[in-house]
């Protein structure tokens, strides 16, 4: 059975966030092909623990580095304690030799210089790599890096050691995986040579809510709203604060109005704009931190509008997939519809990046009525599922053609 | 099935001092509401989440000021402190700025001269406040029970409601009862100009705004400017926007206060006016109302030789508001200003009026007004005026008024010279003021604002 060895920054047991549900689907839909998958990860421990990370997964004990003391920059240091820490090093060299894998495909850039040694030392020398790139990383970790309070020039030379670190690996792939189309142009331009694939962040088909699940939605008693589904990623709650907060929810009534789902919940709930009118925005505002997956689905079922007020990051975008396909009426800003660009203009999307704009936007949506699409609309809708997205891409024909071609 | 109203006096009664703003506003139109047979009065009780009818005998005193509504407190007076060794210590040292500065200092803080002269004349002000003349007396003794809320209730509030009421809990019970509220809408400064709002102040206004157009069904503007700021902000926020009519305040400053019991003494000029020419600004001295420009203006003026400083004068009248230290503290240090320009506070409503009477000029150089009340009382008492025409003003002032931009300084210098030096120009616009302009009463504003209300 070929096989894939996927190296990231973080463990995909349980996969939570957009990124480990990416690998996640990787690794479900390379196996329906008949591939065998694998992903190794150097973590944070202090993020991820216990059932939450697999044997061939390693936690990050930090190294000699010229970042030690800036913020964010884990998955940086990853890199170069994967490489240069002896014991790290043979974790992952003996993986490679008890795997002999096909391809390995790197979850963003920062496990290169791993792979660059295990190559150079004749562990893995012909084995060819796949860059997946969530993001093209340099610009976004300068933006996260300043607005943490991190010197302007340590920032940029973070950026520029990220920048050639995928110029690097751009060029000493097999094969780009990009998220997006905006995404792709820029590493067709880095690397000319090297075939492109653009697989769109997708999600998984719904499960179906229990009536226990649905529950969750008698809060709303009927009435219309919206939902916002993030993790703790800054960008996530730097966005509803900035659209949405920062003027205040007064276009909602005083009653429960909002949805807020996930981990994004503690990071709005404690930031001093939302306190500064605690009373108004929490008469309006339900949060759901830990919600399960079918509460999740009966809360986006139940909503009158998702809303995705991302202004910044880049991130998988699931959200705005998991959005369009709960086929509700959708208000996003133009960066979280990366990657989503063909449904800008498609009906029942709204597109908006200013907070009067997105406040516009709401004010709009709430006054429709629950949005009801053609088949055609819903079809197109379904495209953003996993399997439409490896399925357009030609990805695992990729695969197919190197092993039978090899 | 005819309404039955309640009149709010939850600012009124809880208020011992000079009624002014919006405290004039809600007892002058109580006054006349009392005089209907069908008007009840109310207030609202914050801990009882309920609105409590006051007792028909109480509701004068409370319009004269005669008795101030204890909401939290033990019905008996309590003692005052006695003042603390600390206290009178840190008196003292505020007598000796650079002792005061030291002292600070010492403690980890650090005050300019000219933050300390801030404090000190505000402390002042603050002792020289009006004492209250009012008995104080606990709620239980003024209301006659919960006001029956239902579907023919209508409740009529115009106070200082950020302060007094709890609009979600209004929300709450009109969904229960179904009774219908009315407010009185004075502008939208925090939401449209947060910037001109006090800082502590903006977060409890934002949030009295953000809920009171889905609380009220009726609101009853003090202009059409403000009433088209609120039809836009509805619009803006997708809110429905509540009926809406507007009316405008009376003007009469020395109206008749029957049983007021606040017997005003005999009003003179300050002295340093007497013989004087001057130029008026009745407003708290604030960044809203746009001070400096008059102050750059006239002294500019006052540089060229334009005019005459033994004879002319600018007079602001209104307490130091908030964030023009740096102004006063100018307006102190500059021999021209401190020669030429005169600071009033805590007059009369007697001395206000005659202040109007012997002006030589109005001025309003505000950025944002929700009516302008000074502009309609100076052109009340006949006087040629220079405004800027911003929010409300030019509803105000109409064509009688000289408008000027509230950043053209130089434009304000000229004007005010050329008023001033041009007696038939100024004569001229006094006439036409005289000819042309009908003061609003308080009995016509009134009379206006029950009208129009009763048809929202």
């Amino acid at each position: 059975m070929p096989r894939v060895l996927s190296l990231s920054t973080y463990p995909v047991v349980r996969p939570i966030h957009g990124g480990q549900r990416r690998i996640h689907a990787f690794s479900q839909r390379l196996a329906a092909g008949g591939w065998e998958f694998v992903n190794a990860s150097v973590y944070d421990p202090d993020h991820y623990s216990g059932a939450a990370v697999g044997p061939d997964d390693l936690p990050l004990r930090y190294v000699g580095t010229a970042w030690r003391g800036l913020p964010l920059v884990g998955d940086l240091q990853a890199g170069e304690f994967a490489a240069t820490s002896p014991e790290a090093y043979a974790h992952f060299a003996r993986l490679v030799e008890r795997l002999a894998p096909d391809f390995i495909q790197l979850e963003q850039p920062f496990l290169w210089p791993l792979v660059k040694r295990l190559r150079a030392e004749g562990v893995a020398p012909e084995t060819p790599v796949i860059y997946s790139s969530q993001n093209w990383e340099a610009p976004l970790k300068y933006k996260m890096l300043v607005k943490a309070g991190a010197p302007e020039a340590k920032a940029r030379e973070v950026a520029e050691a990220i920048t050639a670190l995928e110029r690097e690996l751009s060029c000493a792939s097999a094969a780009i995986v990009a998220v997006s189309e905006s995404d792709a142009e820029h590493y067709r331009a880095a690397a000319p040579d090297v075939p492109v694939f653009v697989v769109p962040n997708g999600v998984s088909r719904p499960v179906t809510p229990t009536a226990e699940d649905e529950r969750a939605c008698d809060i709303y008693e009927g009435r219309k709203y919206l939902l916002f589904v993030g993790s703790a990623y800054p960008p996530n709650i730097e966005g509803f604060l900035h659209l949405l907060l920062k003027n205040g929810l007064f276009f909602f009534p005083p009653e429960k109005s909002v949805a807020i789902c996930g981990g994004v919940s503690h990071g709005i709930f404690g930031n001093g704009v939302y306190q500064a009118q605690i009373h108004a925005n929490s008469r309006r505002c339900q949060f759901f931190a830990d919600v399960s997956d079918g509460e999740l689905e009966a809360l986006k079922r139940g909503s009158h509008a998702v809303i995705l007020p991302i202004q910044f990051g880049g991130g998988s975008n699931l959200k705005t997939a998991e959005a369009l396909a709960s086929g509700r009426w959708v208000v996003a800003t133009s960066i979280a519809m990366r990657g989503f660009e063909r449904f800008a203009n498609a009906p029942g999307v709204l597109v908006a990046d200013t907070p009067d704009a997105f406040r516009d936007a709401i004010v709009k949506v709430l006054a429709s009525p629950p949005l009801k699409l053609t088949a055609a609309q819903a079809k197109a809708r379904e495209s953003v599922y996993w399997d439409r997205c490896f399925d357009a891409a030609g990805y695992i024909e990729f695969f197919d053609r190197q092993v039978v071609g090899a | 099935m005819s309404l039955t109203s309640y009149f709010d006096l939850s600012t009124s009664a809880r208020w011992s001092g000079h009624a002014v703003g919006i405290v004039r506003v809600e007892r002058e139109l109580a006054r006349r509401a009392a005089l209907s047979a069908d008007m009840g009065f109310c207030v609202y009780d914050r801990a009882e989440r309920c609105f409590k009818q006051i007792d028909p005998k109480a509701v004068a005193p409370i319009l004269a000021g005669e008795i101030t509504v204890s909401f939290d407190l033990p019905a008996e007076e309590l003692p005052a402190p006695p003042e603390s060794w600390r206290f009178r210590a840190r008196e003292a040292v505020l007598r000796h700025p650079r002792l005061y500065q030291a002292v600070q200092r010492v403690r980890g803080r650090r005050f300019s001269l000219s933050e300390i002269a801030e404090v000190r004349r505000y402390e002042a002000e603050a002792r020289s406040a009006p004492k209250p003349k009012s008995t104080i007396v606990p709620l239980a003794e003024v209301v006659i029970g919960k006001v029956a809320l239902d579907a023919d209730t209508r409740i009529i509030s115009g106070g200082l409601d950020w302060e007094y009421k709890d609009l979600r809990t209004i929300y709450e019970l009109k969904k229960v009862h179904g009774f219908s509220y009315a407010a009185i809408v004075y502008d939208l400064i925090p939401q449209m100009m947060p910037q001109f709002v006090v800082p502590s102040y903006v977060n409890l206004l934002k949030d009295y705004f953000g809920e009171l157009f889905w609380v009220a069904d009726a609101c009853m503007c003090i202009s059409e400017s403000t009433r088209r700021d609120m039809m836009r902000y509805c619009e803006q926020f997708g809110i429905p926007a509540p009926r809406s009519d507007a009316f405008p305040l009376g003007c009469d400053v020395v109206s008749a206060k029957p049983g007021s019991g606040e017997a005003e003494p005999p009003a003179e000029l300050p002295p340093e006016l007497e013989g004087k020419r001057y130029a008026l600004f009745v407003s708290t001295i604030e960044p809203r109302k746009n001070h400096r420009t008059l102050y750059q203006a006239w002294t500019r003026a006052m540089d060229e030789g334009r005019l005459d400083p033994a004879r002319d004068r600018l007079v602001f009248v209104g307490r130091s508001g908030w964030a023009v230290g740096d102004l006063i503290q100018e307006m102190d240090a500059n021999p021209v200003a401190q020669e030429t320009i005169v600071r009033l506070s805590n007059i009369s409503d007697a001395e206000l009026d005659l202040l109007y009477k012997h002006a030589a000029l109005g001025l309003f150089p505000s950025f944002y007004e929700g009516y302008g009340l000074p502009l309609a009382e100076m052109l009340g008492h006949g006087k040629a005026c220079l405004s800027s025409r911003s929010g409300s003003l030019e509803e105000v002032g109409g064509d009688l008024v000289e408008y000027i931009d509230p950043l053209d300084t130089l434009g304000w210098s000229d004007a005010i010279v050329r008023m001033f030096n041009d007696k038939t120009a100024r004569t001229a616009l006094e006439r036409r003021v005289a000819k042309t302009h009908k003061p609003v009463t308080w009995d016509a504003a009134a009379d206006l604002f029950f009208a129009r209300l009763k048809d929202l």
